[in-house]
C-alpha cells in the first residue's frame, strides 16, 4: 500500500513537472526541438549553470553589432541608403533619435545619447525577437536580464544627472519645494511633508529602475508562457501521460482543441511581434525621459 | 561650505530614520537561500546578470570603436551633403528667379516692340491704303481722259469717212443729176461746200 502511494505520488509529481508551463520559457540545459522524438541539444552547461539564455543574448550582442558595424561602413560615404537592409537598420537608427531621444533626451544632449540608447534598443528588440524563433527562448525573460540591463540605465541616468548638476545640485532636485503658510506648527509640518516626499523621490530613482527591469521581464515570461499553455492545451487532451480525466478516451477532442490553440498561437505570436518592439521601444523611452529628467529637472 | 537650516535638519532627519531602521534590516530573514516560488523569475542568477553587463558593456566598447564614428562621419557627410544640397537648390531658385524677372522684362520690351512696329505696319498701311487710293483715282481719271481723247478721235475719224462717204454719194448723186462727169476740180469744191454744209448742219 505505502509502496503504491509511494510510485502514485513519483508519477504525479512527474506529471507536475512536466506541466511546469515555466520550464520551456526559462533558461535551461538543453534546448528541445522535438521533445516528443527526443530531439534536441543537451549539456549546455558551464560549471552547472545553464547557457541557453546566454548563447542566446550572445547571438543578439552579434547580431546587434555586427549590423550596426556594417550600417557604419555602409554610411561612412555619405550616401543616402540603398537596398531593403540598409533601409531597414537605418529606419531603426533614425526611429531611435527621432522618436526615442530627440523627444526624451531633448534635442540638445540627443545625439550624445544616441548610440546607448540604439544599443538598448537594439539589444532588447533582438533579444526580444530570437523569443519568437520556435525552440529558442527570450533572454529577456530573466529578471536578472532585464535587471542588469536596468542598472546600466540607473547608472547613465544618475551620472548624467550628476554631470549636468553637480553632486549637491543633482541631489537637491529630489527634494520638492513646499512652502506652507502660517506660524511654527505649519512651518513644521511643511518640513515633515517635504522630508518624507524627498525619501519618496531618492526611492523612486531606485523604483524606475526596479520597474524598468520587471515591465520587460513580466511582459516577455508571460507573453511566451501563454503561447506555451495554448499549444499545450494540444498535448494535455492528447497525451495519455497527462492523464486527465476530461480527455480519457476522448480522442475526438484532440480534433476540437488542436486547431483552435494553433489558430490563437498563431494570433498571439504576431501580437508577441509587436510587444517585442513595443516593450524595447518602452525600456528605451523611459530610460530617455529619465535621462532628460535628470539633466534638466523640472523646478 | 555652509548649509542652511533646512539642508541640516534634512541630512539630521535622514540619519535618524536610518539608524532607527537599522532594527529592523538585522531581524530581517537573510533571503535567497531557501528555494521559493519565484525561481522561474531566475532572480538567483548573477551569474547571467553578470554575464549581461559584460556582454552589453562589450556590445558598447566595439560599437562606440568601430561602428558609431562611422556612423557619425557618414550622418554628418550626408548633412553636408543636403545643406549643400539646399544651398545650391536656394541659389538655382534665386537665379532662375532674376532669369524669371530678366526674361520678362525681355518680353515686355519685345511686346512694346511689336506694338510699335504693329503700330507703324497700320500706320504705312493706312498711308499706303490713301496713296494706293489717290494713284488709282488718278489712273482711273487718267485712264477716262485717254478713253474720252479716243473716243473723241474715233468720232472725228468715223465723222470724217462719213463725210468722205456722204459727198462721195453726193459727187455720185450729182453727176447721175448733171448728166456729166465732174472734174476734180469741181469735184473737190463741192466736197468742200458739201462738208462745210455738213458741219453746219452738225453744229446746229
Amino acid at each position: 500500500m505505502a509502496a503504491a502511494e509511494t510510485i502514485s505520488t513519483a508519477a504525479s509529481a512527474e506529471v507536475k513537472a512536466k506541466i511546469d508551463p515555466f520550464a520551456h520559457v526559462v533558461d535551461s540545459h538543453h534546448l528541445e526541438f522535438l521533445p516528443t522524438a527526443k530531439f534536441g541539444i543537451d549539456g549546455l552547461e558551464l560549471f552547472g549553470l545553464p547557457l541557453k539564455f546566454m548563447i542566446l543574448m550572445t547571438v543578439s550582442a552579434i547580431i546587434v553589432g555586427v549590423s550596426m558595424i556594417w550600417l557604419g561602413a555602409k554610411m561612412r560615404s555619405g550616401e543616402p541608403p540603398r537596398g531593403k537592409l540598409w533601409n531597414l537598420i537605418e529606419s531603426l537608427l533614425f526611429f531611435v533619435r527621432d522618436k526615442i531621444a530627440r523627444p526624451g533626451v531633448g534635442e540638445h544632449d540627443a545625439n550624445t545619447f544616441l548610440p546607448y540608447l540604439t544599443t538598448l534598443f537594439l539589444f532588447i528588440f533582438v533579444m526580444n525577437l530570437i523569443g519568437l524563433i520556435p525552440f529558442l527562448g527570450s533572454p529577456t525573460a530573466s529578471i536578472m536580464v532585464t535587471g542588469a540591463l536596468a542598472v546600466v540605465s540607473f547608472f547613465v541616468i544618475h551620472i548624467s544627472g550628476v554631470k549636468s548638476n553637480g553632486v549637491g545640485g543633482y541631489l537637491k532636485t529630489f527634494i520638492p519645494h513646499i512652502e506652507l503658510e502660517g506660524g511654527m506648527v505649519m512651518k513644521v509640518m511643511g518640513f515633515v511633508i517635504t522630508f518624507g516626499m524627498a525619501i519618496l523621490e531618492y526611492a523612486t530613482a531606485f523604483i524606475r529602475a526596479g520597474v524598468l527591469a520587471v515591465r520587460l521581464f513580466a511582459n516577455m515570461l508571460a507573453g511566451h508562457t501563454v503561447l506555451f499553455m495554448i499549444l499545450f492545451f494540444i498535448a494535455l487532451v492528447s497525451d495519455p501521460a497527462y492523464q486527465i480525466p476530461i480527455a480519457k478516451g476522448q480522442d475526438w477532442l484532440y480534433w476540437c482543441v488542436m486547431p483552435f490553440s494553433v489558430a490563437l498561437v498563431t494570433a498571439l505570436s504576431l501580437l508577441e511581434l509587436f510587444i517585442a518592439g513595443l516593450q524595447a521601444f518602452i525600456f528605451t523611452f523611459l530610460t530617455a525621459v529619465f535621462i532628460g529628467l535628470a539633466k534638466h529637472p523640472p523646478h | 561650505m555652509r548649509f542652511s537650516l533646512t539642508c541640516r535638519l534634512f541630512v539630521l532627519a535622514a540619519l535618524a530614520v536610518l539608524i532607527l531602521s537599522v532594527p529592523a534590516f538585522a531581524s530581517a530573514p537573510a533571503g535567497g537561500e531557501e528555494k521559493g516560488g519565484l525561481d522561474f523569475t531566475g532572480i538567483k542568477r548573477w551569474d547571467l546578470g553578470i554575464y549581461t553587463l559584460i556582454v552589453f558593456a562589450l556590445l558598447i566598447a566595439i560599437l562606440s570603436k568601430f561602428a558609431w564614428p562611422a556612423i557619425k562621419e557618414g550622418l554628418e557627410k550626408r548633412e553636408a551633403t543636403i545643406i549643400g544640397a539646399q544651398e545650391e537648390a536656394r541659389r538655382d531658385r534665386k537665379e532662375a528667379l532674376e532669369a524669371l524677372v530678366k526674361a520678362k522684362a525681355e518680353l515686355d520690351a519685345a511686346a512694346a516692340k511689336a506694338k510699335d512696329i504693329l503700330d507703324e505696319a497700320r500706320r504705312d498701311a493706312d498711308a499706303l491704303k490713301v496713296s494706293e487710293r489717290e494713284v488709282g483715282v488718278k489712273e482711273a481719271a487718267a485712264e477716262r481722259e485717254r478713253a474720252r481723247r479716243e473716243t473723241e478721235t474715233n468720232k472725228a475719224v468715223m465723222m470724217k469717212e462719213v463725210y468722205e462717204q456722204a459727198v462721195k454719194l453726193a459727187s455720185l448723186m450729182s453727176e447721175k443729176a448733171l448728166g456729166r462727169q465732174i472734174s476734180s476740180d469741181d469735184h473737190a469744191r463741192l466736197l468742200d461746200q458739201s462738208i462745210a454744209e455738213l458741219k453746219g448742219a452738225s453744229k446746229a
